[in-house]
């Protein structure tokens, strides 16, 4: 028995009309002799018999529309050979099959689907969590989050337009690695928002919250912890008297603020709050500098946001638009609130060589600029020379951060600000 | 005030005729030229029945010579008229690629406006449906790095007449590519009379939150099917239908990618400086933070398209893109 | 420039002679000899109709009406010679000695098709119209200037000298004196344009002048005509005296390919009546009968002959292994490019279901 189906004859036809069947049931038919003419959109063609034999069955009806792969007629081949003309057909109709996956058919996708199906299970593709909130973060910042297997969703960004940086997921495998050994509790929930976008935080539980109440026990009435350092600025005093000749003025203060910056991005715990109700401690990728201004009314801190993203001339004009507008009394509060470190240059004012700054609650720490002197100092090579040297004095909650880190840190600052080309480094 | 918009179902090569015979109809400036376009009414029949109705003058057979029609529309297309040429072939118009590359894309920057060409080469593109070699191929991406040609390549009855419209009536020359695998597989409800399909727009052809695939032409049925099987394993697809290689529309592909940060590419041209890479440019460019996995491409390969016996090995299946979904998503 | 250009013939459409120049051609053995390959390539047509028609192999280019031009111009070469034919000479391609699987195997999208049998130089067939004439330019000045005597024959339609690789390739060769014979065989219809919307000109040969070569017209059915005049032809190549232009006007009596319909653009009834008339292998056997050498036997003999070659090559097309997919890549470069490479890993990676 031979199926003899329409086929794509045309480059791409789907489907012909059935005009006249050329011979009749019964007829015995040769090889190649047409049987039945068929109407496409391009052409009429006469389709002819695949192998010999008797016309036996008509499928379709003259006029009718057929898709491509319809049997329309059955020729049944005469008694010899019989096995042979069967094992043609499947041959036939496998080619016929070939041609039809050429096409977007069912039969050809519905085996795909099978296929794929039987393959792979659900379940296994990488976003657990379906649905959740879109990330940005670039590939790099991604890699470390896979490196640790840590779910990169589950993360909150600090970035600009909440983009996730490197240092948010550094924060984020380290607050799991405190938690970890201590206590088995599951990820931290975020905190809400105290001051304009979510925070990274560090849970203020286990061994740092025993170091904590241990500190507010002893330390109760002193929670502030302050030490001092000298920094020898007579590089930077060099280094604005050139810019000075170019007539580029940059404040002291500026070059503060941003080297102060950068020693926060390596010490995140100094620009972080503690939390204690909710267990944590917060660190905070934003650093919105308060300067402390002395102004009739008493001390004012207007704040500079985004420290870690201006440059010093940004920091520099705003830092001196908002002393103007906390001098004619014009700040708004927004100029005023959101600080998350604060700084105090008392040095303009003569004032003193050292003091224990009041921390602005609920900040960590705060630094205070003193007066800068002349002093000799005695060099590597054993020669005295004329330094000018400032003193800086620095307090922090000890219940957040230790001694030790605080000296590493005023250390780093330090050297920022001692060798002004430093900052030269840390550009993005 | 209501109007009733009448429609007429049609396949693809059915909507190109009726945008060919409403825009004869409505300027007398439109022209067709080609091989074969008259009498025959088009290899592929897409200008059946117009030389009757319009006449030899509008829609000419013209002698076997892509180098001179092509050249002599660009002649007409300055003198006044609307050409629309049909190559019978994508694979056929490399006689005709210099006149195209050197006279009809850079005609309105060397004359500062004065001579422009208005014209349109419909040529249809692309492999499996078991045509002679050299039938076959899908080179849009020697048009799109040509500058001062628009490309457009439609997938349905509706936005084919759409786009032609447009194309037509756009003030610059269009490459419009056929999907001649689409030319008659689908049928679809089509306004009778004229509207516009906007060049440089895409079309979002099924929504979805985890990967986004990136079609055109005759991928864009592959991609759909790749999506469908996918939505029953769970994976939901944003599938677009670019409908304008040139200019590519960057704002449905940002704003797709930056839901989904996954993307899957299908196309049938050869990968290296396939128009694939310039959608990968795009996304770098307007999401890349978004981005959770590599893109995936899934196109033909680096080789001359092969004959027909090797089609559906060259061809992207819908069988590769889902392997390609799979992949992005378990990245 | 029909009487500067006119149609030679040996035989005319009643079978006679008309030309006692070439009588020592007339004998019953040549005769029987050109019928025998007309029939075989006929046949072979005829075949390759009803296979597409039944989905056996893709689309297909019909040369019913055309033997006499390939069979004769094809017989005049020498076996050394190089061949460029177009995707409707594969008639004359028989004739000169390629495989019939393989010409099967082209037309069911097999690059094995391509690939002539050892020995024989046959270029794959020209599908984008006229390119293979700078082809055959070129190849024949090769020959030139490796000192053989090897000539080239290209074979093109009508339309083909429409396009600008026509002057260019005739104009190149005409400058190299190419041993080339540019061999047009005028069938009057590129796919549904007739010749009068094709060109100006009354004839293709006239535009042999422009290249100052020789131009000759003649009888495309009549096949001692045709293989007289490419003999010539050939002869002149080879001595030196650079390409001709042989115009021989025929008639297809079918579709451009099967992927159309000529109903749709010409008036078949003239077919019909050219088959009657002028029909090349009718001729001959009219020849015959007026000598009274016709043989029903003998023609069912030879007609069963090349049914059963062909029979013989469609079941080889059919048992050929399937394609195989490693063959995409592995031809494109003579050392594959790591792009190449890569994607065939990939791929064949992919079909043999295994995860990259």
């Amino acid at each position: 028995m031979v199926e003899v189906k329409l086929h794509d004859i045309g480059e791409g036809m789907t489907e012909a009309d059935i005009n006249t069947f050329l011979v009749n049931i019964g007829d015995r038919v040769k090889a190649d002799d047409p049987l039945v003419e068929v109407q496409t959109d391009k052409m009429t063609a006469e389709i002819p018999a695949p192998k010999s034999g008797v016309v036996k069955q008509f499928l379709v009806q003259p006029g009718e529309t057929v898709t491509v792969g319809t049997t329309i007629l059955i020729i049944e081949e005469s008694s010899s050979g019989d096995t042979h003309q069967i094992q043609e057909n499947t041959k036939f109709t496998k080619n016929h099959q070939h041609q039809d996956n050429t096409a977007v058919t069912n039969v050809h996708q519905t085996q795909e689907s099978t296929t794929v199906t039987r393959t792979h299970q659900p379940n296994e593709y990488s976003t657990v969590a379906k649905k959740t909130k879109r990330i940005l973060a670039s590939p790099y910042t991604r890699k470390i989050a896979r490196d640790h297997q840590v779910n990169i969703e589950l993360i909150s960004g600090s970035g600009v337009a909440g983009r996730i940086t490197d240092e948010d997921v550094y924060a984020y495998i380290q607050s799991l690695e405190t938690q970890k050994p201590i206590e088995n509790i599951k990820p931290i929930k975020e905190t809400p928002p105290l001051i304009t976008t979510k925070k990274n935080t560090i849970p203020f539980r286990g061994r740092r919250k025993q170091i904590a109440k241990k500190m507010t026990q002893s330390l109760y009435t002193i929670p502030h912890c302050t030490h001092f350092e000298e920094i020898d600025v007579t590089n930077l005093i060099q280094f604005r008297q050139e810019l000075k000749e170019k007539k580029i003025q940059i404040s002291a203060t500026a070059y503060f603020i941003k080297a102060l910056s950068i020693a926060l991005k390596e010490f995140p715990i100094f620009n972080a709050r503690l939390n204690e109700d909710q267990e944590e401690i917060e660190l905070i990728s934003e650093h919105h500098i308060g300067i402390a201004v002395d102004t009739e009314e008493g001390l004012i801190v207007p704040v500079i946001k985004h420290a870690e993203q201006k440059s010093l001339k940004q920091i520099h004009l705003e830092m001196k638009e908002l002393t103007e507008k906390a001098l004619n009394d014009q700040l708004t509060v927004k100029d005023i609130t959101g600080g998350t470190f604060t700084i105090s240059n008392v040095g303009p004012l003569g004032g003193s060589l050292g003091a224990t700054p009041i921390i602005q609650h609920p900040q960590v720490a705060l630094v205070s600029f003193h007066k800068t002197k002349k002093m000799p100092v005695v060099t590597d090579d054993d020669q005295i020379v004329i330094r000018s040297i400032m003193n800086v004095s620095m307090s922090f909650d000890h219940r957040v951060a230790d001694g030790a880190t605080a000296v590493k840190f005023t250390n780093r600052l330090a050297e920022l600000i001692q060798n002004p080309k430093m900052l030269l480094l840390e550009l993005v | 005030m209501k109007t009733t918009v009448e429609t007429k179902t049609l396949t693809l090569v059915q909507a190109i005729t009726d945008a060919m015979d409403t825009m004869l109809q409505e300027k007398k400036e439109v022209i067709l030229l080609g091989e074969d376009i008259g009498k025959n009414g088009g290899v592929f029949r897409a200008t059946d029945g117009l030389q009757e109705k319009y006449g030899e003058t509008r829609v000419m057979d013209t002698p076997l010579s892509e180098a001179g029609f092509v050249g002599a529309a660009i002649g007409m297309a300055v003198n006044g008229f609307l050409p629309v040429v049909e190559i019978q072939f994508l694979g056929f118009i490399y006689p005709s690629y210099e006149q195209i590359m050197t006279h009809a894309s850079r005609l309105r920057m060397r004359t500062m406006g004065h001579y422009t060409v208005p014209m349109v080469i419909r040529a249809p593109y692309g492999a499996g449906v078991r045509a002679p070699e050299i039938h076959c191929d899908s080179t849009e991406a020697l048009f799109t790095h040509m500058p001062g040609i628009k490309v457009v390549c439609p997938s349905s009855p509706y936005d084919a007449k759409g786009l032609l419209i447009a194309a037509i009536e756009d003030p610059d020359p269009v490459l419009f590519l056929e999907p001649m695998r689409c030319y008659r597989s689908e049928r679809e409800e089509v306004p009778e009379g004229k509207y516009t399909v906007e060049i440089g727009k895409g079309k979002k052809v099924m929504e979805g939150e985890d990967v986004t695939v990136i079609a055109w032409g005759a991928m864009v049925p592959v991609a759909v099917k790749a999506a469908q099987n996918m939505k029953e394993k769970g994976v939901h697809c944003d599938v677009i239908d670019l409908r304008t290689l040139y200019p590519i529309d960057k704002d449905i592909i940002a704003e797709s990618v930056q839901k989904t940060g996954r993307t899957v590419i299908v196309h049938e041209a050869h990968p290296t400086t396939g128009v694939g890479n310039d959608v990968l440019a795009i996304i770098n460019d307007t999401s890349f933070l978004y981005q959770k996995a590599p893109t995936e491409k899934v196109t033909g390969f680096d080789t001359p398209v092969p004959y027909f016996g090797f089609e559906d090995h060259f061809l992207p299946t819908p069988k590769r893109v889902m392997h390609a979904i799979e992949k992005v998503m378990k990245f | 420039m029909k009487q500067q250009f006119p149609i030679q013939q040996v035989m005319d459409a009643n079978g006679n002679i008309v030309n006692q120049e070439c009588n020592h051609l007339v004998t019953e053995k040549q005769i029987k000899d050109f019928y025998h390959q007309m029939i075989r390539i006929r046949v072979f047509d005829r075949k390759a109709v009803s296979l597409q028609r039944q989905g056996r192999i893709g689309t297909y280019a019909p040369f019913e009406g055309q033997e006499a031009s390939q069979v004769g111009s094809a017989l005049a070469l020498s076996h050394d010679d190089w061949m460029f034919p177009t995707y409707r000479d594969h008639g004359a391609a028989m004739t000169f000695g390629h495989s019939l699987k393989n010409i099967l195997l082209f037309w069911n999208g097999r690059n094995e098709g391509c690939v002539p049998p050892e020995g024989k130089n046959i270029f794959p067939p020209g599908i984008p119209i006229a390119t293979q004439i700078p082809h055959a330019a070129g190849a024949a000045y090769a020959e030139k200037i490796k000192g053989t005597t090897k000539a080239a024959i290209c074979y093109f339609g009508d339309g083909a000298t429409s396009e600008g690789d026509f002057h260019e390739g005739l104009n190149f060769a005409s400058v190299v004196k190419a041993p080339v014979v540019f061999f047009n065989q005028n069938n009057q219809y590129a796919i549904s344009v007739p010749i009068q919307k094709q060109m100006n000109s009354e004839t293709i040969a006239q535009k042999a002048l422009a290249y100052d070569i020789p131009g000759v017209r003649v009888d495309g059915n009549d096949v001692l005509a045709v293989y007289v005049e490419t003999l010539k032809a050939l002869e002149r190549a080879r001595n030196g005296e650079g390409p001709t232009l042989i115009e021989a006007l025929t008639w297809r009596y079918g579709a451009h390919t099967t992927a159309d319909d000529p109903n749709k653009y010409r008036n078949q009834s003239e077919s019909h009546e050219r088959r009657q008339e002028t029909d090349p292998i009718i001729r001959l056997e009219r020849w015959m009968k007026n000598q009274g050498l016709f043989d029903e036997k003998w023609v069912s003999e030879i007609e069963q002959q090349a049914s059963e070659e062909i029979e013989k090559a469609v079941s080889e097309m059919e048992q050929f292994p399937e394609a195989n997919p490693a063959d995409i890549f592995d031809y494109v470069f003579a050392e594959p490019t790591w792009t190449i490479e890569q994607q065939k890993k990939d791929y064949l990676q992919f079909i043999g279901g295994e995860k990259s």
